[in-house]
Formats: structure tokens, C-alpha cells, sequence
């Protein structure tokens, strides 16, 4: 079996990688498992080379993890709600390409990556005021002044802080 | 942005009070936190969807409400992390009624005979100020007395009622032309604020008295026979009306507005000595006999509440309560108004009844309460005849004497011998979370001369809320406060519902679990106190004026700038932490529209804050 695999972004940019390193991710693991050793170039669409090469770059750091553990273990993590330092330093990245490792994440399946990406927006989130949030994420307030109206009454308990 | 299921797991990582409030910013989150979400945060969070809800509004439920709902209420669990044990000294002798007030770590306690009272800080364990229930502040037999966590009243043998006003003793007083036999202070916090503070008495004559001590608005009406007993709804959010108990065992609804005779017992043979009225129930026990009386389907003369005489034994209705939430009581029309006592009959007993307590947490849909007759606790539900829960001897053998005592909340159930041993026990799970001696402090019982320091039990509380499960027990010349937490007793007591394994709704499991749960993570948290245990043991003697605490302040600030138009809003305190704000905001929002006389509202609460 061969132990290299070339992964191809949708800008061209091959990376050639390990097949231990590619194991995290479910949908690459699965291919190589059906194709097998013929496997020669596995091009991912919709994912430029730059995202590509830092969703790599995580699988790189992370390919010792325990990798049936990291069910029982996220639960326990998303209780502590932490980021270790590394990965913190590698999530510190403008926002889009935050959401384009995500999105990379989700399509690949690379379950521990989702996981502290979704918490690294999760905490641009938190214990921010609706008007801070939108102002973080671009976001228009589509309610009319009514529909906000009553929808604040709804939730004034998680307001008034 | 991106897609909905990345931020569906993006959501579900936030704390909950962040869950809620994502679905401000705009339409697509909006849609997209919706019940499946909350349902998904619910699991994360307790580990189960099979729960029973706790949420008093039936057709409000919703995930969302149940994990706001439980989380506020453990969130104020770990804010109130400390474990309280402490004796506090009443020098009453006898302790015949409290007042506690779990929310502000208050209990005013009094000994009626001797119209004397004390309020205590239970966190403390000190002494805040004394007074005398009586105009001429002498130490004077009172006949009844009752309080609330504004007001204190009593009722003297010549007539007199007296009012006072906490913190400040402000006597106020009226006259009855006879002996005041009973009282009733309004106590639900937000409603005594919108309303104003009122009071009921009743006299041997008959008269009825209501007065708003606020507006001065009084009615007077006369009944027939001696009044013997006024209630008010335990667990009414709002309360306008009360519940007048006479000696001809007639049972009248009277409020400001009207009288109404709702029915009358007097085909029983024995006379009632006490009960409680709750969620329109009138829950009144004789030596023998346990009477359950809804008080809203007496409406009319021809749909009268039929109960079967009770079945201890039968389970079927528990089974389909917790099957479905919103089952409906069999209400029987009889024809006429021919109203017979067994049908309200829903208990005979065997031995005379002791005790009877009922789970005052407004937010708790179980309505609970608890019967206890000198060997046995007999759990029911409001509204429901059979019995659920019968404990026995055999089930508590850590009280060997005779019961003396009961109290109850949702989720636990404190049993007080008369040998001075109280055991509390996980309600659902028939666990027992600890047992307390009752105590008092060295320098009563060697003035009293006691060769004992283990008293019966005069007065039993449990806070209502769940909230750091404390405990509040009376007994002759003391007041002992203790939180459940701290002391892991279960392992060397061993106490099980004989009736727990016979059936076993998955349902109901389920439910039992998450709570036990719940109470171990309290019990996880290890503090003691015996600091405050010594602070109590000083005696003070000269009298203090306290004035409100400022969490008080606070609550009634709040309550107003809510309600009052934005000319009279109160400046809030921002430094106040985030869990008291959460929790006020809870509570408001909770707090139904009352009928809101600006004026009066302002009024009271200058007069409540003082200088």
C-alpha cells in the first residue's frame, strides 16, 4: 500500500500526504478504503490550495491523536469549552478563512476540526449583545422594529445581563 | 456565511444564555434555533430527553423553557454554594411560627404565646432584630400571628390585630369586637408589591376582617359561626381572594369584592384541626380523616367535586400523570347541592394524622404534598385521590420514635421525630440525603436545665425553590438552619420506598435520575461552616434596626422600573453580578400582570426602603 496520497485543490495546487495524516478525515479515509492502492490524485472541489494546505497542516499536528477516543473525548472537551494552545494559535486567522476551515472540515469530515472551529465562533458569540454579534459577523437585522420588539420580550430572561 | 448545520453545531456549544439570545439577531438564526436545538442543548446538558417537566404553565412548555428553567435553578445552587449549618438561639422558648425567607437567607421566627419574635440571617447565623407583637412592647400572649417578609400581624385576646412593617416596627392596629382567633398576611413578594400589603383577620364572632394596609382600603364581613382558620393559596402567583375556614365547618371564599360559601363539612364527625390551600384545592385533615375540596369546580351549585374515598394502594393515576402531563380530574356532577363529606373524603386513617406539608414552589408542576400520621407518610398529589408513596416504619428506620413533623419541596421530603432526629430523603428516589440532630445552643440548655440538647421538632420548613435545598427546624428555644449539601450520608443510611421497584415507568425513571443527579452535582461541593455555627452561639441582647439588605432594595427597584412608566424608573445597580441579574430577570418575567396602582406601588416601596 502506498503511503503517500496527492490531494488536488480546485486552484490545481497538489499536496502530497501521508495516508496516516488523511485518516482523520471520514470521507478521505472512506475513498482510499474503496479505491484502494489505485488511488493516484483525489482532487477536492470547492477548496482553494491556502485552505487546503492549513486544514492539512492540522491534520499534520494532530495525526498521533487517539482517533477512536476523539468521540468520548469531545464531549468531555466541549464541557470545558477550551481550546489547547496550539490549536488556539492556529485558529488565529481572519474570519473568512475561520469559516472556510470550517466548511473544509464539515465536507471532509474531519470531526476534531469542526469541532474547534464551530467553538472558535462560538466564542466571537458569547457574551456578546445581538447588535455586537451582528457588527461582528456582518450580519442585517432583516426584523422589522416590531418583529424585534416582541422577540426580545420572548427572550428578555437571556438579555438582561 | 455558513451553512445552517455548521451553525446549528456552532450554536450548540454556547452557553445556554447565549443559545437564547442568538435568536435576536436576525431571521435565519432565528430559524434556526429553534426546539430541535434546545432539545439537542437539554441532552448535552442533562444527558436524557426522558424528563418530566418542571415548568408549572402546561401548554407554555417547551424545551427551551425546562433548560432555562433548570439551568437558572442550579446556576442559583452554585451562586449559594455554601453549606449552612448554625443554631440559632430564639430565647422564645418555643418557636410557633416561622416566616423564612429562603431567597434572602431571612427567617423571622415567633413564639405566639409569649408574642415575641426574632429575625434571624440564616447565612450569618446572627441575630438581626427582635420585637414584640404587642402595642405596649411587653412580652404578652398573643392568640394567632402570621408573617410575611415585609409585614409581621397578630391577633391579640381582646381584639386587637397589630401590624408591624419590617424592618422598622411601625405598629399599625385595629380592633375586632371580640378574641382574633385567625390571621392571614399576603405573602407572594411581586403581588404584595403591585397591591400592596394585606391582611385578613377573623374573631370569635364571626366578623371577617380584610384590610390593605397600604390603601386602607377594609371590607368587614359577618359569618355565621366563630372563624377558625384563614388560608391563603400556597401557590398562587397572584392571590386575591382567601379561604375562611369557621367553626360550623363551613368554607367560605372571601376577597375584597365578595363572599361566597363554597361548602360546607359538617357531616364529618370529627372537627378540622389544620391543612393548606393550594392550586384551588383546600387540603384539611381532622384527627382522622383527610379532605380534599377543590375549590373552583364548587362553583356552582350542581358541579361538585367527587372523590372517592381514598386507595392508598392504587398507583393508576400517578402512572397516567406522568404519562401525560395534562390529564384531567373526574369531576362528577351530583344534581343539586346535596354536597355529602365522603366525597371529599380522601383519606381515613387509622392513627391520628401528625403532620401535613405541601410543595410551595410556584414553578413546579408536581404539587406535592405529604400526610404524616405517627408511623407513616402518605405522599398524594393536588387534585389527585390516590395515594403515591406510602412510607412506613420499615422505610425510616432512622426515626425510631414517632413522627412528629414533615415538610416537603419538589424534590425532597425532611421527616422529624419526636427523639429530635430529622432525615431528609431524596422525594423521587427514597434516598436519604442526611440526618440532622436537632440541637441548641449549650447556654439554653443549661439555663432551661434540659438533660437533653435532641428536642422535638416545633416548626418545619424546606425551601421551596430547590435551590440549596435549606432546611429550617424549630425547636424549643432554638432555630437550626442546614443545607443537605456537604454531608454524604447515603452510604450509612439505607432507606428505600418498599412500593419504589414494584412499578416502573420508564418515564418516571428517567425523571428520578436527572434529579438525583442534579443533587449529587450539589452534593459534589464541599463547604462547611462552622464559623457561623460559633458567630451564633454569642447571645446579643440589645435590639438592632437593620435596614433592607441590598438585594432587596435591588428586587423592588427592579419590580418597579419594569411596571412604572420611565419617569419613575429606578436606577439599577450594574455592578450587581451576572446571576442575580439572570435570575431577577427570571423571576420578572415570570411575574404576571398585576394589577399595578402606580402611586401605591411608589409609595410602599419608600416606605420599605427607609433612609
Amino acid at each position: 500500500m502506498q503511503e503517500t496520497v496527492k490531494l488536488k485543490s480546485v486552484d490545481g495546487v497538489v499536496y502530497t500526504v501521508d495516508r496516516k495524516v488523511l485518516e482523520q478525515s471520514v470521507l478521505l479515509k472512506n475513498m482510499m478504503t474503496d479505491i484502494g492502492d489505485d488511488i493516484s490524485e483525489i482532487p477536492i472541489p470547492n477548496v482553494q490550495s491556502n485552505v487546503l494546505r492549513k486544514v492539512l497542516d492540522y491534520c499534520e499536528h494532530h495525526k498521533n491523536d487517539p482517533l477512536n477516543a476523539a468521540g468520548e473525548d469531545s464531549s468531555n472537551r466541549a464541557k470545558s469549552n477550551e481550546i489547547s494552545t496550539w490549536d488556539q494559535k492556529y485558529l488565529q486567522v481572519d474570519q473568512e478563512m475561520l469559516f472556510e476551515i470550517i466548511m473544509t472540515a464539515n465536507y471532509l469530515d474531519i470531526k476534531s476540526l469542526l469541532e474547534v472551529g464551530t467553538r472558535a465562533v462560538a466564542n466571537l458569540i458569547k457574551n456578546k449583545t445581538p447588535e455586537e454579534i451582528r457588527k461582528t459577523f456582518n450580519i442585517v437585522n432583516d426584523f422589522t422594529p416590531e418583529e424585534e420588539a416582541q422577540i426580545r420580550r420572548e427572550h428578555e430572561w437571556a438579555q438582561d445581563r | 456565511m455558513l451553512p445552517n448545520e455548521v451553525l446549528a453545531q456552532v450554536f450548540l456549544q454556547l452557553p445556554v444564555e447565549d443559545l437564547d439570545r442568538v435568536s435576536i439577531v436576525c431571521r435565519r438564526w432565528n430559524s434556526i434555533v429553534n426546539e430541535s436545538i434546545w432539545c439537542q442543548k437539554f441532552v448535552s446538558r442533562f444527558s436524557t430527553n426522558q424528563i418530566t417537566p418542571i415548568s408549572s404553565k402546561a401548554y407554555n412548555y417547551s424545551w427551551r423553557r425546562e433548560l432555562l428553567l433548570r439551568h437558572s435553578l442550579l446556576q442559583s445552587w452554585k451562586k449559594n454554594s455554601k453549606s449552612i449549618d448554625i443554631t440559632l438561639n430564639s430565647q422564645l422558648f418555643d418557636v410557633t411560627h416561622t416566616v423564612s425567607d429562603f431567597n434572602l437567607n431571612r427567617v423571622i421566627c415567633f413564639n405566639a404565646h409569649k408574642g415575641k419574635g426574632i429575625i434571624f440571617d440564616m447565612r450569618k447565623g446572627s441575630e438581626i432584630q427582635k420585637f414584640y407583637a404587642s402595642s405596649s412592647r411587653q412580652s404578652m400572649p398573643v392568640s394567632c400571628a402570621d408573617g410575611s417578609r415585609f409585614a409581621f400581624a397578630y391577633g391579640n385576646y381582646d381584639g386587637t390585630v397589630g401590624f408591624n412593617l419590617f424592618p422598622r416596627i411601625s405598629e399599625l392596629s385595629y380592633q375586632h369586637s371580640a378574641a382574633v382567633t385567625a390571621i392571614y398576611i399576603a405573602k407572594n413578594v411581586a403581588h404584595t408589591v403591585s397591591t400592596g400589603i394585606w391582611i385578613a383577620t377573623g374573631s370569635t364572632d364571626g366578623s371577617l376582617m380584610l384590610t390593605n394596609m397600604h390603601s386602607k382600603r377594609t371590607k368587614t364581613y359577618s359569618l355565621d359561626a366563630p372563624v377558625e382558620r384563614i388560608f391563603g393559596d400556597l401557590r398562587a402567583k397572584s392571590l386575591h381572594s382567601v379561604t375562611v375556614l369557621c367553626r360550623n365547618k363551613q368554607l367560605y371564599e372571601v376577597s375584597f369584592d365578595s363572599l361566597r360559601l363554597i361548602c360546607s363539612l359538617n357531616e364529618s364527625n370529627d372537627s378540622i384541626i389544620d391543612g393548606f390551600v393550594a392550586d384551588n384545592y383546600a387540603i384539611l385533615y381532622s384527627e382522622m380523616h383527610l379532605y380534599s375540596v377543590n375549590l373552583q369546580y364548587s362553583h356552582s351549585d350542581d358541579s361538585v367535586y367527587h372523590a372517592k374515598l381514598g386507595d392508598s394502594s392504587s398507583t393508576s393515576d400517578y402512572d397516567n400523570l406522568i404519562m401525560n402531563p395534562y390529564i384531567k380530574y373526574p369531576h362528577v356532577s351530583s344534581g343539586g347541592g346535596g354536597i355529602k363529606t365522603e366525597e371529599y373524603c380522601v383519606f381515613k386513617s387509622e392513627t391520628p394524622i401528625r403532620s401535613i406539608s405541601c410543595d410551595k414552589n410556584l414553578d413546579s408542576k408536581y404539587g406535592y404534598y405529604a400526610v404524616a400520621t405517627a408511623q407513616d407518610v402518605f405522599i398524594y398529589k393536588i387534585g389527585l385521590t390516590g395515594c403515591l408513596h406510602k412510607l412506613t416504619k420499615e422505610d425510616i428506620p432512622e426515626i425510631p420514635s414517632d413522627i412528629c413533623k414533615i415538610a416537603l419541596n419538589a424534590l425532597t421530603l425532611l421527616i422529624s421525630g419526636f427523639n429530635g432526629k430529622t432525615l431528609a430523603l431524596d422525594l423521587l428516589a427514597g434516598v436519604a440525603l442526611r440526618r440532622v440532630n436537632s440541637r441548641i445552643s449549650k447556654s439554653v440548655l443549661d439555663f432551661r436545665a434540659y438533660n437533653t440538647n435532641s428536642l422535638p421538632t416545633t416548626y418545619l420548613e424546606v425551601n421551596p425553590e430547590c435551590q440549596d435545598v435549606q432546611c429550617v427546624i424549630g425547636v424549643k428555644g432554638a432555630v437550626q438552619c442546614f443545607t443537605l449539601k456537604g454531608r454524604d450520608v447515603s452510604k450509612d443510611i439505607q432507606v428505600k420506598y418498599s412500593t419504589r421497584d414494584k412499578r416502573k415507568p420508564v418515564l418516571r425513571r428517567a425523571s428520578r435520575d436527572s434529579i438525583t443527579r442534579d443533587i449529587n452535582e450539589l452534593r459534589a461541593i464541599q463547604i462547611d461552616d462552622d464559623d457561623a455555627f460559633q458567630r451564633s452561639e454569642a447571645i446579643r441582647e440589645e435590639f438592632h434596626v437593620a435596614d433592607l439588605d441590598e438585594d432587596e432594595q435591588l428586587r423592588l427597584a427592579l419590580m418597579m422600573s419594569e411596571s412604572a412608566p420611565a419617569s419613575h424608573s429606578v436606577t439599577v445597580d450594574q455592578d450587581l453580578d451576572e446571576d442575580t441579574q439572570l435570575q431577577l430577570a427570571l423571576a420578572m418575567s415570570q411575574q404576571d400582570e398585576g394589577i399595578l396602582n402606580e402611586d401605591e406601588m411608589i409609595a410602599l416601596a419608600t416606605r420599605l426602603s427607609l433612609s
